[in-house]
């Protein structure tokens, strides 16, 4: 029988603390042994063990914290560390699937995992923060036009970052809606560029430079194509029921 | 117009974009190719996407928990397997749980890894009602090792080996335990010996 395989039939207490032990260990730069970690992780994941993921969440989430104040997002984003470190251990708990547990032959993979979840949870809020300032901007221009407002359904402002995919479906159908009343490859490539990505005109030019003859011909597709959108009864209808 | 334009722009903002697990998957390496080949072309169309892929790996390296190579399997851990009086361990053994009671069974032997180790539960001649164990570990250096004996959660006091590998507990109430003996590189556990 291999260590590994022994250290499946330690107590989970016992288990927790070795964890514990070895990661001070390992924090004050001394030999340590990771495994006592990697099978209270391999306990939560393959077995689904609840108890194991909580003293997963005890032994870890002080360093989860330091890893959210240390990242370059983190001051921008006007959210407490606590908030975004719940969500990096979600992410995990969902991430990995007991199947896929043998990809990660070690306790670094595994918190090299949860750096990731770390910073995909903040770049999730970022994404989200990005998109309010948008659509603030758009209502902005025009703020005594309260009669009218066909996005407003798709977007709702107060809507959290992690409650979103309702609204994703929305804007997946609004784009596949766009993208059937394009009439060419150009058109999908300006409005891409100029809608989903945020680019400039210049901008697109030079990522698709073989498309277009000159900038100015990637502002005329686009306003070409906005023109004829402005005119689709369909178009309206559609906004209309979203 | 112009809130048309916006309003198009806010409602699709990236709306192309990978999720970010997506991108640290792919980033980790940990997708199929058929998952991994659409983020690559998405990549090389968008600059958001790979600023947050810039940043994944910046961050990384930030809070590499590698500052120091872990020394892996630096504690040999062994689980005690009782051995029957012939010697060899027990066949179709499934869990390490005994019930040891005092006077009725003599030595108890097991075997853990290269260690050998015997427990004898007495009455405590000291204390009226209450049981003691001796203990012997042969077959690892017993230099700096100690023998621990936890009830529940509570921590066990530990108790020095020998130079020869004796170790001995007194006054315990009867009840499950957890024996643990603890060396500079060995760890072996009878994670359930419950004292009748
Ligand atoms: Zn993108």
């Amino acid at each position: 029988m291999s260590h590994q395989n022994e250290l499946g039939l330690l107590p989970l207490r016992t288990l927790y603390d070795r964890c514990h032990r070895e990661s001070e260990r390992f924090f004050a730069q001394q030999d340590n042994d990771p495994r006592f970690c990697y099978e209270l992780f391999r306990r939560a994941f393959v077995h689904g063990n609840q108890l194991a993921w909580d003293c997963l969440y005890q032994q870890y989430h002080k360093l989860v914290l330091s890893w959210v104040t240390r990242h370059t997002l983190y001051p921008g984003l006007g959210e407490e560390a606590d908030y975004f470190m719940n969500r990096a251990f979600e992410k995990m708990w969902q991430g990995i699937p007991a199947e896929n547990f043998e990809k990660f032959p070690d306790l670094k993979s595994l918190l090299r995992y949860l750096q990731m979840c770390t910073h995909a949870v903040m770049v999730d809020f970022a994404r989200w923060k990005e998109q309010a300032h948008l659509w603030d901007r758009a209502r902005q221009l025009e703020p005594d036009d309260e009669l009218y407002d066909p996005f407003a359904t798709i977007m709702d402002p107060d809507m959290r970052p992690e409650r979103t995919v309702a609204r994703q479906e929305m804007q997946q159908i609004l784009w596949q809606r766009l993208n059937d009343l394009c009439n060419n490859e150009n058109e999908r490539l300006a409005i891409h560029g100029y809608f989903v990505l945020d680019l400039k005109p210049r901008q697109i030019y030079e990522l698709y430079s073989g498309h277009f003859a000159d900038v100015h011909d990637v502002s005329r597709t686009k306003d070409n194509f906005l023109a004829r959108l402005r005119r689709n009864d369909e178009f309206k209808e559609f906004l209309e029921d979203a | 117009m112009a809130q048309f334009d916006d309003s198009l722009k806010a409602a699709l903002y990236r709306i192309t974009c990978p999720d970010s697990a997506a991108l640290g998957h792919y980033h980790l390496g940990l997708l199929p190719d058929a998952a991994a080949t659409p983020i690559a072309e998405h990549l090389a169309i968008c600059p958001h996407c790979t600023q947050e892929i810039a940043q994944l790996e910046a961050f990384l390296v930030e809070t590499a928990v590698s500052h120091q190579p872990s020394i892996s399997e630096r504690i040999k851990v062994w689980i005690a397997k009782r051995l029957p009086t012939g010697g060899q361990p027990q066949a179709g053994w499934s869990s390490p749980t005994f019930a040891v009671r005092g006077g009725d069974t003599g030595p108890l032997m097991y075997e853990a890894g290269d260690a050998q180790l015997s427990l004898e539960v007495q009455d405590d001649p000291e204390h009226p009602g209450r049981k003691s164990i001796l203990g012997l570990v042969l077959g690892i250096d017993t230099a700096n090792v100690a023998a621990r004996l936890l009830q529940a959660d509570k921590e066990g006091t530990a108790v020095p080996l020998s130079p020869g590998g004796n170790f001995a507990f007194t006054n315990l109430a009867v009840g499950p335990y957890q024996l643990i003996i603890t060396g500079p590189d060995i760890e072996i556990h009878l994670p359930e010996l419950t004292i009748a």
